[in-house]
Formats: C-alpha cells, sequence, structure tokens
C-alpha cells in the first residue's frame, strides 16, 4: 500500500515542508505497516464522505492523502479540526510515518 | 440626575432604547449616566453599539470610564500528544502555575494578549463580552503548528529539531487570538486578499501585543512574527518579517520565506486558500511603514486606526487590501486627523495598492 501526502496551511506554512511524501507500507516494519492497514480499513477511506472543512477555523492545516492499495486509488482532503476519531488516528499515524520519512528515522 | 454611585435615578427602569436616545442627545452628564447604566446590563452588545454609534472618542472614553475592568477567565488543557480536543484541564483562572511550560507561557500569553486588548482598546476579551480564553497545549506528536479551531487556541509542541514549543513565542500566542477577534467583527473570508487580511490582522496585533509587553516603539520593535519557534538548526530569524516580509528565513529544509512585501509581488495560486499567508506580507508591510512615519508606539495610532478598521461596519467579509486599506484612511482621518491620514495613506502606496478614499 502506497500513501503519499501533502500537508498544506498553517501558522508555519513553509515551501519546503509542503512537497508530497511518499511511504509504502511494504518498506516499514511489518507491525507499523499492518497497523496502518488497520487504520485505513477502520475510517473506511476508500468510502468516507469528505467532511466540509470548518469554515471558522484559521491557521488550520489540510492534509491530502492519496491511497494506492493495489485494488483501489483514492485522494482525499482532511482538514483540521479532525471530527472523526477513526479518520483523525489515520491521519496521525500517516503524519508520523511521512516526518519519520522525512527525517530519514523509518 | 445622576445619584451617589453615578447611575441616573430615572434609568433604573428605563428602556435600552429610551437610554441609548439620552446617550446620544443628552447633556453630558445624562449621557454619562446613561452609558454607565447601558454598561451594568447584562447585553453588553447594546452598550458597546451604542458608545460605537456615538462616534466621537471622548464618547467612548465615558463608556469605557463606566465599565468596570474585566475579569479574565482562562482555562488551559493538556491534549497528552493527542488530538482530541480539548483535553484535560491543567490549569484554570487563579490557581497556581504547574511546572508545565507549554501550560505556563499559554496562560500568560493569553493573559498578556487580554490586557493588551482591555489596556489599549478597551475591548473586554474576545467578542468584547468577556469570553472566556481556552487553550489545549501539547497537540499532536511533534506538531509544528498552532491554531485556532473557531472556538479555542491550540499549540503545538514543535518537532524539537526545526521548532521549538509553539507557546514560545508571545506573538503567535496573540496570532492565534487575534482570529478569534476578527472572526467575531468582519469575520474576513478566509481566501485570496480577505483571508491574507486575515491573516494580516492576526500577525500586526500580534506583534504589537509583543511591543505592548515589552513597552518597545516602532522604532525599537523587531517587527518579527515566530522569532522564538526556530530552533539553532534553521537558517532564519522567524517566520516571518512585517518590517522586510521575504528575509525571514532561507533554509535548506524549510525552503525560502516567500512573502511580498508589495502588490507586484502577489501570489496568484491555489494552495494555502489562496496564499493567505503568503500575500499577507502586503498589507503587514503597509503596516509597518504607518508606524514608522507615525512614530512612538505602534498600538496607540497605527494600530487603533487597524482596530477600529477591523470593527468598521462599512468593512465587508470579502474585502480587498483596496477596501481595507480605504477604510484605515477613513478611520485615522476621524480619529486622528492629517499626519496619521497621510502617513497610513503613504504606506498603501508605498505597497501599491490603489486607494480611493478622499
Amino acid at each position: 500500500m502506497k500513501i503519499e501526502l501533502s500537508v498544506d496551511g498553517g501558522f508555519a506554512r513553509l515551501p519546503g515542508l509542503a512537497k508530497p511524501v511518499t511511504i509504502d507500507s511494504a518498506t516499514l516494519p511489518a507491525a507499523r505497516g499492518a497497523a496502518l492497514a488497520t487504520l485505513v480499513a477502520r475510517a473506511r477511506f476508500f468510502d468516507a464522505t469528505p467532511a466540509s472543512p470548518s469554515n471558522a477555523a484559521r491557521d488550520a492545516r489540510t492534509y491530502t492523502i492519496a491511497i494506492d492499495d493495489g485494488a483501489r486509488r483514492r485522494a482525499l482532503c482532511v482538514a483540521e479540526p479532525i471530527a472523526d476519531p477513526s479518520m483523525r488516528a489515520l491521519v496521525d499515524a500517516i503524519v508520523a510515518c511521512t516526518d519519520d520519512a522525512r527525517r530519514g528515522t523509518a | 440626575m445622576p445619584d451617589a454611585r453615578g447611575r441616573c435615578a430615572c434609568c433604573a427602569i428605563v428602556p435600552p432604547k429610551v437610554l441609548r436616545h439620552i446617550a446620544r442627545r443628552g447633556t453630558a452628564a445624562q449621557r454619562d449616566a446613561a452609558l454607565a447604566t447601558l454598561a451594568t446590563d447584562a447585553t453588553h452588545r447594546l452598550t458597546r453599539a451604542t458608545a460605537q454609534s456615538l462616534g466621537s472618542g471622548a464618547a467612548r472614553a465615558a463608556y469605557a470610564g463606566a465599565s468596570a475592568a474585566p475579569v479574565k477567565s482562562r482555562t488551559i488543557y493538556d491534549v497528552a500528544h493527542r488530538t482530541t480536543l480539548p483535553g484535560k484541564i491543567v490549569r484554570s483562572e487563579g490557581q497556581r502555575a504547574t511546572r508545565d511550560a507549554e501550560a505556563s507561557e499559554a496562560y500568560d500569553g493569553l493573559g498578556a494578549t487580554f490586557d493588551f486588548y482591555w489596556q489599549a482598546y478597551r475591548r473586554n476579551s474576545i467578542d468584547d463580552a468577556g469570553m472566556a480564553l481556552h487553550a489545549s497545549v501539547h497537540y499532536g506528536r511533534k506538531y509544528d503548528n498552532a491554531f485556532w479551531d473557531g472556538r479555542q487556541m491550540v499549540f503545538g509542541d514543535g518537532d524539537g529539531d526545526l521548532f521549538n514549543r509553539f507557546t514560545s513565542s508571545l506573538d503567535v500566542i496573540a496570532h492565534e487570538l487575534t482570529h478569534g477577534v476578527t472572526g467575531d467583527e468582519v469575520n474576513l473570508t478566509y481566501l485570496g486578499e480577505s483571508g491574507a487580511l486575515n491573516e494580516s490582522i492576526s500577525d500586526v496585533f500580534g506583534s504589537l501585543v509583543k511591543q505592548w509587553a515589552k513597552r518597545q516603539t516602532a522604532a525599537k520593535a523587531d517587527w518579527l512574527i515566530g522569532a522564538e519557534l526556530l530552533t539553532s538548526k534553521v537558517q532564519g530569524v522567524a517566520l516571518r518579517s512585517l518590517k522586510a516580509p521575504g528575509t525571514a528565513f532561507d533554509d535548506p529544509v524549510l525552503g525560502k520565506d516567500d512573502q511580498p512585501a508589495t502588490m507586484a509581488g502577489y501570489v496568484e495560486t491555489s494552495a494555502d486558500n489562496g496564499g493567505v499567508h503568503t500575500n499577507s506580507g502586503i498589507p503587514n508591510h503597509a503596516f509597518y511603514l504607518a508606524a514608522a512615519a507615525i512614530g512612538g508606539y505602534a498600538w496607540e495610532k497605527a494600530g487603533r486606526v487597524w482596530y477600529e478598521t477591523v470593527r468598521d461596519k462599512r468593512l465587508k467579509p470579502a474585502a480587498t487590501f483596496a477596501q481595507f486599506a480605504d477604510r484605515t484612511i477613513v478611520n485615522a482621518d476621524h480619529l486622528f486627523g492629517g499626519t496619521v491620514k497621510t502617513a497610513i495613506a503613504g504606506a498603501w502606496q508605498a505597497v501599491g495598492v490603489a486607494i480611493s478614499a478622499p
């Protein structure tokens, strides 16, 4: 499963950190890859209806997540604050993985 | 006649509509008494609207003097590195500081911002009606951001590599709280020019709160946003500069500060709601130029004009830079007259914003 993440907006919006980062769950430690697959399923990523962004939030980030699991591919925009706990858990996990990938500590 | 407490005896049962009439048409003593009575009314917004409608600084001062100093109500929550808001309460108003630096900085920063708005502009909290202030710290894991979610402030700890904790800069805390103020007043649409104005207003008052806390003149201030956020690994001095947009950082990882200082550099983009954090450099720089030209404490004149413009009912949520600029010029003329008006008009012209106000 390949996951691409782009982060846009935020108080500290910085050009260098806005570049998309891709991770491949096959290259992650097995337990982390499996946990990611579970979170994708729990968030119903391929079927979820995109939530409308809050009109009142300011400096909040927008996460554009594209996932390709071999059979399906979907890109979804998720804006903070994320109301759905399952989607929030998925975004947190993807952000953690991509942060590690960006720092070369995955 | 006012009684010993300064209230007009006849006002106690007088409907607000009549009180407002007295406030507009009565003698100075009657006006003060009517405003004092309105000030005790639970409908604080009504009082504020009346004072605003009076227009003159003297009348507003009478209203401000009639209202008691407001009481802060701060609550700090710990999200414990999760993202479910607001988290567990770690400090409420009046409680002792804990050993948690982020919680202490958030508590103190909210207090300084609240005090600034009251002492500089007689604004009672975010909504000018004593709204309680809520902030969550330790949001997420290595979270390099702070935001206003429409009801409260949220602060990340930073990754510790490029960014320190986001509570470490007072101007960042004031920036987020000011989003609440703008939302309560004109609620500038968070897209394109109006979105960049929204961001700029938060940067302007973020910087002014820091200057006010340090008692710095426009000439002494650094005009930087987030100077304390960047670690020593980053090649840069801050996230943004009102004095010199586009020069705050130039780093191999973070990239280069891409804020324009003038309309010639306006960035057309679909990213970041149409570049709200990029094009804000233009009105930011206009404010700096105006404040530098006026001199002295920037919150007293330039800041006051910007504040009254945010509250100006003629300013619309979809305002362009030029429409905002026009209102600052009208308000400058009304509040301070020719010299300040000329300085502000010159500042907008210098950043390439065409003004049409006479």
